[in-house]
Parts: C-alpha cells; structure tokens; sequence
C-alpha cells in the first residue's frame, strides 16, 4: 500500500496540532494517539481528492471528531467517569495554576462526548459556530446550545472548590 | 472567567501536558501506514466490502441497464410508503452458521431480488436506529444530506457467503454491549429497513434477506452524526486515481473483474503505480482463469513471497482489489471473493510488465 503524495509532509507538519485536538478530545495521551492513527487511517484512502486542492487539515480534524464520537457511542474505549471531581484544590496557593488546569481537564472529561467536541471546537480549535457544527453535522443552534451548557459546567468546575458535576 | 481567559486556560492544557513537545511525525507515518495495509489485508482477506448495511430498495423488480457502461440497478414496483418511526423495540439478533449474527429489521422485503441490497435510487429521507444499553427507546437520528453517497455506498455491497465462512472470536475484545442499529430509507412508492449490529465482531448487515459482512466506518459515522466521515470533494466527469486501499464492489463474487474497470493501480510494499497504457489484455487474463470461491491471504512458510494488490477503478462506485502473489500456499489470485490459479504464470508476467512500463 503506497504512501500517498503530500501524506508525510502534511503529517509532519500538522500532526502536533492534530495530537493536542485528539489529547482535547479524549483526555487521555493514549487515546489520542491511537484517535490520531485512526483518523489519518481513515483519511489515507482519500487522500487523492483532498491533496492539494482540497483543505487536507480540516477534513482530518472532522473525521477525527466523529471517530471519537462513534467510539463513544459504541461504548468502545470509553473512560469511566465518576460524575464528580475529586476534592477540589485550596484556592490562594502558588498551585493554583496547576490545580486550575487539572479542574479543567477533568471538567472537560464530566462533558458528554459531542458537548466536550462542541466545546473544543469552539474555544480550542477556535472555530466558528457555522463550522463547528458544519464539523459536526448539527445545527448552529445546538452548538450554541451545547457550547453553553458545556462552558456552565466547566465554569462551574474552575470555580468551586468543591467537588463538580453531575448525571450526564 | 471571562471567555478569553476560557480560552486561553484551554490552549494551554495540550502544553501543558507535554503532548507539544512531540514531533514523531515519520514514526506516525509508518505507524498509519501499518494500519491501513493491516485494514487492506482484512478487507482481500475476509471478502469483505466496505459498507455492511444494506436496505433493500423499495420493492419491486430491479433490472440492469448497461446504457451507462457500468451496472446501474433501477427499481420499477411500488411498495409500501409511510413515515420512517424507529420501532420502540429492541430489535432481536439471529444466529447464524459459523458463528455469524444478523439483526432482524421490522420486515423483509417483498419483491426484491436477492442479488442485490439497494437500488441505485436517492432515498427521500432516511433514519438510522441506534439500540444501545443506556435506554429503553432507540436513539434517531434523521440523516439530512448525502443520502446519494449513502444510497451510492449501499448500491455495491457485495454479498457474503455465511454460509461457507466461520468467524473465529479468538483474541477479539467484545463489548458488553453491542449497538443494534436500523437504518431506514424511504423512497417513493416504499421503504426498507436494513439492520446491523455495531461492535460484535461477527456482525453482519442484512435486510432481512441479503446478507453482507463489517461494518464500515461511513455507517458507523452515519449512526454517531448522521452524516459521512467527511464532505468529499467531488470532481464530476473525472475518474479518479483509486488508493491502494481498495474498497470491493457488487459483482467480484461472481466474476474475478466485474466489467467497467476504466483505471488500474498496482499497489506493492512501498510503491503504487499507476498504469496509463490499456490493460485489457490483463483484465482478459485475469477473468479467463477458472475461479473458485475461497479467500485465504497468503502463508509463504518461510519462503520469499510477492504479493501486488491490483486496483481497479470504476466510473460508478467503488474500486476493487485483486491480490497477485508468488510464493504463497494460496491460489495465487485472489479478489476476496474468488480465488484463481495462474497458468503458465500469464497474469503475473503482465503485472511485471505493466510495472516495467506503465505509459506516460
């Protein structure tokens, strides 16, 4: 099976950008890597009709975020959440960064799996609402939707010192 | 926190977990390049296409017309009509020989042949039914767009013989439980149901009557989004260069080229060429072997084996994949569906020639 033309170099030169959007997505540096395989697996076979004209990198980020969904949804690989944070951090210490960073990151990890895409969709990869739900194949409407319900959650995360989260 | 502080505090998560300091990028290369040759191997391999779900057309007779050059199947009786409604129970799995499963669909369908599992007709609107363990109702999701591509991917599924394979579950993880998925289609004058269960490994597609084998990642991403991987540039009226991961179409298991082939890649280990100069005289070769059912990859015992994966392109469709090996116990020709011998080594000789001079 031939490399395709163009594969490498838009490997090397995208696949940092595509490693942290999988680790967003997933949470996990394990999972992202093995979501990046996939997607770039997925996205081989096709590479004829989206190199050079077509937008090679958006295309990858999408199949990469329905592949993480689909995973999801057929309870493959999925984390086991517990529904709330562990015991948040003592605000007004020189950790504070650090704990902020880890409320973050397991706040994006209490978040349904299409609310977390929609949430890193918008305020990681900074897209906007007509191409994140152009990614996601939803309307601009649940974007907005999901996006805000995602971020209360999250806010909530940064901001108590207790423990967040709740049922999905 | 402000949005922007939002913002920022979520593009320093990936730094902050080192995963930007990393730049394996040749090393991922090899590693992808595996998996799509591992993913090729299985698909010659197991005979399998790439699509499974399959819905029978409305009903009808369904006829081939070779005005176009390739088969396009055409659907003329009316069936039943009515709104697409995921029905509120759980589908039931059927067993079959060699440990293969189905799901069963709300009904078969009346008067469709079985050669075939889906008209080449758009559906008017379709569903896709998802049974999974978290509810008691099925989750549905209407799909809004592409329904050519998906009526377009469903058309070529191949068929399987389940009744002469055996799914061997060793060394195969299985979910706790499996996603039984319906897709519904509704055309004109009718619809069809097509079932297919997500995540058991022995899994097949089948419209209550045709079968077909795996689950492609399209459907799976139509079931999660209701729409396929992605938006696919299309470049109408230009055939185009197929990969060296060929997909398999409706036709391979009874003849070893289905006709229409219109492109050819040979596909080795590290190279794909593409032939530019007329390759009949190697489709002629290729369909004059005495085929046989049987696909069995290739097991060299040691010996210095070659394996050339021929691809052929088609106007209409997918592409399909035909191994030619030397060195293997295996016949030496194999499109995942029938295998052949190669007589007076005539087929081999003209894939060396081709690759000597593919044309300009």
């Amino acid at each position: 099976v031939g490399e395709p033309d163009g594969f490498r170099e838009f490997v090397l030169a995208r696949s940092g950008q595509l490693r942290a959007l999988a680790w967003m997505l997933t949470g996990d540096a394990g999972l992202a890597e093995d979501l990046l395989q996939s997607a770039l697996a997925k996205v081989w076979p096709h590479w004829s009709k989206i190199w050079p004209d077509g937008d090679a990198y958006a295309y990858t980020r999408r199949v990469m975020v329905t592949t993480s969904i689909a995973w999801w949804r057929r309870g493959w690989r999925r984390e086991t959440s517990t529904g709330s944070l562990p015991e948040g951090p003592v605000r007004g210490t020189a950790t504070d960064i650090v704990d902020d960073r880890d409320q973050l990151r397991r706040g994006l990890d209490l978040l349904p799996r299409r609310q977390r895409a929609v949430v890193v969709l918008r305020h990681y990869a900074d897209l906007s609402e007509s191409d994140t739900a152009r990614t996601l194949g939803c309307s601009v409407g649940t974007v907005k939707s999901q996006a805000a319900k995602g971020l209360a959650k999250l806010r909530a995360a940064l901001a108590s010192d207790e423990p967040v989260g709740g049922p999905r | 926190v402000n949005d922007d502080e939002f913002r920022l505090r979520m593009h320093d998560l990936p730094a902050s977990a080192g995963l930007l300091e990393e730049s394996a990028g040749g090393d991922l290369v090899a590693s992808v390049g595996a998996r799509v040759r591992r993913r090729t191997r299985r698909l010659l391999a197991t005979g399998v296409a790439a699509v499974t779900l399959v819905a029978g057309g409305t009903a009808g007779a369904l006829a081939v017309s070779h005005s176009s050059g390739v088969d396009r199947v055409v659907t003329t009786s009316p069936g039943p009509a009515g709104a697409l409604a995921c029905p509120r129970k759980v589908p039931r799995l059927r067993l079959l020989s060699g440990g293969y499963a189905t799901v069963t669909v709300p009904h078969t369908p009346v008067g469709v042949p079985t050669d075939r599992l889906v008209p080449l007709h758009d559906p008017i609107s379709a569903v896709v039914c998802t049974y999974g363990s978290e509810g008691l109702f099925p989750h549905r999701r209407v799909l809004k767009s592409d329904l050519g591509e998906l009526a377009s991917i469903l058309t070529w599924v191949p068929p399987f013989d389940a009744v002469h394979s055996i799914c061997s579950m060793n060394s195969v993880s299985v979910p706790k439980a499996p996603a039984r998925i319906l897709l519904g289609l509704r055309y004109a004058h009718g619809q069809e149901w097509v079932a297919s269960e997500d995540g058991y490994p022995c899994e097949l597609g089948s419209n209550g009557r045709f079968i077909t084998a795996d689950m492609d990642d399209a459907l799976a991403s139509y079931a999660a989004t209701g729409n396929p991987p992605g938006p696919l540039p299309r470049r109408p009226g230009k055939v185009s260069s197929p990969s060296c991961a060929p997909v398999g179409r409706y036709g391979q298991q009874a003849r070893m080229v289905p006709a229409g082939a219109r492109s050819l890649t040979i596909c080795g280990v590290g190279r794909a060429v593409v032939v530019h100069r007329p390759f009949s005289a190697l489709i002629a070769a290729l369909n004059r072997s005495r085929a046989f059912a049987g696909a069995s990859g290739c097991t060299s015992f040691g010996r210095s084996a070659t394996v050339d994966i021929l691809v052929f392109g088609y106007r209409v469709g997918p592409t399909l994949g035909i191994t030619v090996s030397r060195g293997c116990q295996q016949p030496p020709i194999q499109n995942g569906y029938l295998a052949a011998d190669d007589p007076g080594g005539r087929v081999f000789a003209l894939v060396q020639r081709y690759l000597a001079h593919p044309g300009a």
